[in-house]
């Protein structure tokens, strides 16, 4: 490595902790009651939608191979990964939001939907996972993508008699680097998720609406003892997950 | 004839690949160098690109069939971790074309009957020999085969061009290596531009030069038994 390179990587660096931990630390207080309750809860449902987020990738991956039509379909999945998460949850909150519409338009049948969104799914446990899970599918995507450039496992699988379920099991357990990351990095994605959850479903609160909320109802110092914590687990997981993958 | 190939016409983006006629029966070698069209006419046999032509396999006409209907089966360059325990992998891949009956007996002529047991912890080598025992469960008129040997070291290429020779199933075999081309091949066709050049039967059996630099080998390593990794 020569030195311009050194000097870079060391300035890079230097600014990075200065500002992600040094200079923070100046105001940082004790983080407000329920870090651990946000903290379980993230980890719980970043879990369900990273595993829901696997076969949509990988199906996705495929299909992006296919070329032409199902390449463009597949990228769909892309569009939260490059649209501001903001709007991915306003549209989410439009979507969900039209059976009431309907309803109090006059559409009696829509009212079931309404009410099952209402009472299951806006600020409820199963909005955060649509949220996390929409987040999660480009990552999954992403990763099953290059990964099938590299091995080309698909094919010989195929070429073996290898058809629909069969094969995405075939290609999961057999990509197991590719599954394990896929499933690692939208899980630590899932702490990061803030624009999509506010929106749509800030309750229960999970690690990054528990931050907003110490920063709003406490001020900077919690705020900062919370981001603290929750960059220290998500680092240490990102760590050992990096670790594991390249044995 | 296990495998025929004709007017068969393919394209990669506005790269074409056209082949007139070409007959499959024992050890078909392609050479070519980097982006001749080598895997591009692979892909293209094995139904996973497009294209015009016949593709004739075990006398049936598989041109218009999804690849896995074709009774070809592709070994690739990177071979694939097994998913799972390599016997259940094995048995799966028999169950699907009733040869039960003959796990042991492929797993006796490859000699990995060692690995069968194992998930995880292979060698490439150890792979290749695993995918291309799955691959004989398939039951393949042909095999297809992208530079098998691309990612072991020589020793292993020799152990597993020398399976591949034993077997005696018809094989399409591409490599952009003059010197493996001559040792695996009964026919070795050359390809440039998208098309066969030339094709020849091979005379030449660089054995002799094998043995001599497997000589060297022990010699160096002071070893009388080379093993390769396979067989560890």
């Amino acid at each position: 490595m020569d030195l311009f390179a050194k000097a870079v990587v060391a300035a890079s660096a230097g600014v990075l902790v200065a500002f992600l931990l040094a200079l923070p630390l100046a105001y940082a207080d004790a983080p407000p009651p329920g870090l651990a309750e946000s903290l379980a809860l993230t980890a719980a449902f970043g879990a369900a939608a990273a595993a829901a987020s696997l076969v949509p990738g990988l199906s996705a991956a495929m299909a992006a191979r296919r070329g032409g039509l199902w390449r463009a379909l597949a990228y769909v999945l892309y569009v939260p990964a490059v649209v501001p998460p903001t709007a991915v949850g306003v549209l989410l909150l439009a979507s969900f939001s039209l059976p009431r519409a309907l309803c109090q338009g006059g559409v009696a049948a829509a009212c079931p939907a309404a009410e099952f969104v209402l009472g299951n799914v806006l600020n409820k446990p199963l909005g955060v996972l649509i949220a996390m899970a929409v987040m999660a599918l480009p990552i999954s995507f992403s990763i099953y993508d290059g990964a099938l450039k590299e091995e080309r496992a698909e094919v010989y699988l195929r070429s073996l008699g290898f058809t629909g379920v069969r094969l995405q099991v075939a290609l999961l357990r057999s990509m197991k680097s590719a599954t394990a990351s896929a499933f690692v990095f939208s899980w630590i994605r899932s702490f990061g998720e803030l624009g999509v959850l506010l929106v749509f479903a800030s309750y229960p609160p999970t690690a990054s609406i528990y931050i907003y909320n110490a920063w709003l109802i406490y001020g900077v110092g919690p705020a900062i003892g919370a981001s603290l914590a929750v960059i220290g687990i998500t680092l240490a997981v990102a760590y050992v997950a990096r670790k594991w993958l390249s044995r | 004839m296990a495998l025929q190939i004709e007017h068969l016409e393919a394209y990669r983006g506005r790269f074409r690949v056209y082949v007139q006629r070409l007959e499959v029966n024992s050890v078909v070698v392609i050479l070519g160098r980097n982006g001749s069209g080598k895997t591009t006419l692979l892909d293209a046999v094995a139904g996973f690109l497009k294209a015009r032509g016949r593709v004739v396999a075990c006398g049936r006409d598989v041109s218009q069939l999804p690849p896995h209907k074709r009774g070809l089966a592709y070994v690739q360059a990177v071979p694939i971790d097994p998913p799972g325990r390599v016997d259940k992998f094995l048995r799966a891949v028999a169950r699907l074309h009733s040869t039960e009956d003959q796990v042991g007996e492929v797993v006796e002529a490859l000699g990995i009957k060692h690995l069968l047991g194992r998930s995880g912890g292979l060698s490439t080598g150890q792979k290749q020999l695993v995918n291309l025992a799955a691959a004989l469960l398939a039951k393949p008129c042909a095999f297809l085969m992208d530079e098998p040997t691309s990612h072991l070291d020589w020793i292993n290429k020799k152990a597993f061009n020398d399976v591949v020779k034993k077997l005696g199933v018809a094989t399409l075999y591409v490599t952009h290596d003059p010197f493996e081309a001559m040792y695996i091949a009964d026919t070795l066709c050359v390809m440039e531009n998208g098309t066969l050049q030339t094709c020849m039967k091979n005379n030449a059996r660089p054995e002799e030069t094998y043995r001599l630099a497997e000589s060297l080998w022990h010699n160096y390593r002071g070893q009388k038994n080379l093993k390769t990794d396979m067989n560890m």
